[in-house]
């Protein structure tokens, strides 16, 4: 029975289609974690093709195995250490040359590999000639031509995977790296044989190549080792850096010889893709059509979804009446009403501009857009002191600040990864859309799309600011320069984008049916006692704590029910426009709750922006706090986000309220 | 020779767009400074004739598509042979944008239709037109039929 299970890494550069491949052969039979000890997700899935059971590992994306991030240890680690019975690297056939260097490293870990060319589609259409016979010869591994999106090749590559388990056909490969480091790897790996336990476990080619390119990480590995006092002698007696350069020099060698056997570009010419990217990174137009584009998709994720959340609204309010009225006790129909469905309901109407928001954001991110839009923000990044990769990571941080900060650990350099993960906060995230819409909606009118794009470019500003001001003083350096690869223009496939889109809007459907409702419950409780006051008035337990904060909030525009919903939004920001709905009794009300806020003469439109701009920049949510205290492992650097974070938003608050009120508004 | 057709639609359409987006934001701007010093604003007859919106934001992206087309002329006159790049993403931008509107012109009639919404009482399918529809659509109609031709060979 074991002879009929298969265990398969996916391995690649990133954006090669790796993810994409893993879905379509796996389904939905996926189970997604992290790696042992590391933030960096781990997706397994298992197929069963043809009687066997295929167990499938997508490894991170890198490329290169070195060990300059987490994500490459983690994917070398894996096949060394795991030993899983095929790789398959996926190359993209259109970038081909580059995909070429992660190819002459897998060849080094002396593993059974196949080769998927995946996007074949587009190098073939750009009028690439590809010569597979000759390739498989050249790497001696089996080459599978594959469009992952369209679902082509899979059966063949599944095929190839059974054959090469039971039929090793093809036999390893390696580099050869010219007579003065070849007697270095030799000297090496015969002190490496000493030790039994390393021949087990590594390969000792690859070993004594990495040791001598200076890897710490697998220097770290011989540590213990009786051969560790020789090897770092033997280390000690040459240029490492040299060494590095000159090994990766003989490697590129080897591709350029190999590349021009493999394939020959008939007709050079500029693909759509390439006319697409001299326009949109283009020196003046790249970063206007980037914002352009930006304020594009949240002006729709205003206006197309506005029936939506009407059609939800309306169905609260009816759930509301029908619900509470006539129920006994009167508490009962009171938390029913005021409480869970007021709070709940105010949040879920809010699902349908979520929904959209993540559907055109990753509409952008399939069509290979926002690789560009890290690209044109380079230059800029770098010149603000922060590495070019940062702004992926801010980028995420549009989805959710959480997975943004895990995401900081592709960046090499501590110190440009701890100014990033200190200013993702300001990233305005999904959870606090649902304030900007509700308030840009009750003041704001038909501005009120722009309103919210501008709240959105306030927290990239302050991000970035911020990152200056942390570069300029307690974190003092140069940001390490980065190379990033640009993935050709696809156009994104409906179900990649769906399935996006919900991965992240059912997060905030969850969160309502959890954290949410008991942060409802808790701020009903708070309303309704002690016994015998009236619902949510100054008397009440809630009132008492918005009156305790409100003096430090009152310059900022803010009432004793806005402090409330700012104090509650601490735990998950969502939790501030619950507040409100429930503060403002709109669960029983026919009118809603932006009807109760514009009635509200203690609400202005310019309390609103106001608040608006102190919900994007107070704190991060318990979670993101979390997630800063574990990957910075300093209670130092989280309280300081804490504070940072409050200080800017008060600062920035009391600014457009006490400015507004200096011009009039 | 087609290069020739594309540097005059990207012409005029560069110029229209440029137009169109300046009437815009200038519109918008004389909204906001008179609802700010609380004086009646005035729609101007062209802004009222084209169907453009005093908005100041969507006139500064009309503006933008416009410099695209018209960066693209500049460069196909100067001889290089990319500067056809930029017609096409300047039709795609046209087309972007019109299909926004056309989406918020779908919601605007959902909420009249099908919701009833008092706020949208006496509302034409007129009043949901505007110039990145139109301009829009003509940039589909060009899409449709140079969508082929859209290469730039070895040469």
């Amino acid at each position: 029975m074991e002879n009929r299970k298969i265990r398969v890494a996916l391995a690649g550069n990133p954006n090669v289609g790796k993810t994409t491949l893993f879905n379509t052969i796996t389904g939905s039979r996926q189970h997604v974690g992290n790696w042992p000890g590391v933030t960096v997700e781990k997706k397994t899935g298992v197929r069963t093709y043809r009687g066997y059971e295929i167990e499938i590992t997508d490894l991170p994306g890198t490329y290169s195995l070195t060990a300059y991030s987490m994500d490459e240890i983690v994917a070398r680690d894996y096949i060394i250490e795991e030993k899983p019975d095929i790789v398959i690297q996926i190359v993209d056939a259109s970038n081909l040359e580059r995909n070429l260097y992660l190819t002459t490293q897998l060849m080094e870990l002396e593993t059974e590999m196949i080769i998927a060319l995946n996007m074949c589609d587009l190098a073939l259409e750009r009028g690439d000639k590809l010569y597979i016979n000759k390739m498989q010869e050249i790497l001696a591994a089996p080459v599978v031509q594959t469009v992952a999106s369209k679902g082509i090749g899979i059966n063949e590559l599944l095929d190839r995977v059974i054959e090469q388990k039971h039929d090793e056909k093809y036999h390893g490969r390696e580099i050869g790296y010219g007579d003065l480091i070849e007697s270095k790897v030799l000297e090496i790996e015969k002190v490496l044989l000493t030790d039994p336990e390393l021949i087990k476990k590594y390969p000792m080619r690859w070993m004594s190549i990495r040791l001598l390119e200076g890897d710490s990480n697998v220097r770290a590995k011989i540590e213990k080792s009786a051969a560790a006092e020789a090897i770092n002698e033997l280390l000690a007696s040459i240029d490492q850096e040299e060494y590095e350069a000159e090994i990766a020099d003989k490697r590129y060698v080897a591709i350029n010889a190999i590349f021009p056997q493999i394939c020959t570009r008939c007709n050079v010419r500029l693909t759509k893709s390439d006319m697409i990217d001299r326009v949109l990174t283009n020196k003046y137009l790249g970063i206007p059509i980037f914002l352009a584009l930006m304020w594009g998709a949240f002006e729709l994720t205003f206006a197309f979804a506005t029936p939506f959340t009407d059609m939800i609204e309306r169905a609260f309010v009816w759930l509301a009446v029908n619900v509470s009225s006539g129920l006994e006790p009167e508490w009962l129909a009171s938390l029913l009403g005021d409480g869970i469905i007021g709070g709940v309901g105010a949040v879920l109407t809010f699902v349908p501009n979520i929904f959209i928001l993540f559907f055109l954001l990753s509409l952008l991110e399939g069509s290979g857009y926002l690789a560009r839009a890290a690209f044109i923000m380079d230059r800029l990044m770098y010149k603000i002191g922060m590495h070019g990769k940062s702004f992926i990571p801010l980028l995420m941080g549009f989805g959710c600040n959480v997975p943004a900060i895990m995401a900081t650990r592709s960046i090499e350099d501590e110190k440009d990864r701890l100014i990033t993960l200190l200013v993702v906060p300001f990233v305005s995230c999904g959870a606090r859309l649902p304030i900007y819409i509700l308030l840009a909606g009750a003041f704001f009118g038909r501005q009120a799309g722009t309103v919210v794009f501008f709240m959105y470019i306030l927290g990239i500003v302050i991000a970035v600011i911020s990152a200056k001001l942390l570069r300029t003083t307690i974190v003092k350096g140069r940001p390490a320069p980065f190379i990033m690869e640009m993935p050709p223009y696809r156009v994104p496939t409906l179900r990649a984008s769906v399935v996006h889109m919900w991965d992240n809007g059912a997060m905030y459907i969850k969160k309502a049916g959890t954290v949410i409702l008991l942060g409802v419950v808790i701020i009903w409780s708070l309303a309704s006692f002690p016994w015998g006051i009236e619902y949510g008035s100054e008397e009440s337990y809630v009132g008492m704590l918005g009156h305790l904060f409100a003096p430090l909030l009152e310059p900022l525009g803010f009432d004793w029910r806005m402090t409330v919903a700012l104090v509650f939004g601490l735990v998950a920001k969502e939790i501030v426009v619950a507040s409100m709905g429930v503060l403002y009794g709109v669960g029983d009300n026919p009118e809603a709750l932006t009807a109760s806020l514009v009635a509200d003469p203690s609400v202005t439109a310019l309390s609103a922006l106001s608040l608006m701009v102190f919900s994007l920049l107070y704190m991060p949510c318990v979670a993101t706090l979390g997630v800063i205290k574990k990957e910075t492992g300093s209670w130092k650097w989280t309280a300081f986000a804490l504070a940072y974070g409050v200080a800017v938003a008060w600062m920035m608050a009391f600014l457009v309220y006490q400015g507004g009120r200096l011009l009039g508004y | 020779m087609i290069n020739k057709d594309k540097m005059l639609f990207a012409l005029i359409m560069g110029c229209a767009y440029a137009l169109i987006g300046v009437v815009q934001t200038v519109t918008g701007i004389s909204k906001a400074l008179s609802e700010a010093c609380g004086t009646v604003y005035q729609e101007h007859l062209i802004a009222d004739t084209l169907f453009i919106p005093a908005d100041i934001i969507a006139g500064l992206i009309l503006i933008l598509i416009g410099s695209v087309f018209l960066y693209g002329v500049s460069e196909i006159r100067a001889g290089v042979r990319e500067g056809i790049a930029y017609v096409y993403v300047g039709i795609i931008l046209s087309l972007i944008f019109g299909g926004i509107y056309v989406l918020a012109a779908t919601g605007e009639l959902l909420e009249i239709h099908l919701l009833k919404n008092a706020e949208y009482t006496g509302w034409t399918l007129l009043d949901t037109l505007r110039p990145e529809i139109y301009m829009g659509m003509l940039s589909l109609l060009t899409y449709l039929k140079w969508k082929d031709s859209f290469e730039v060979g070895e040469g």
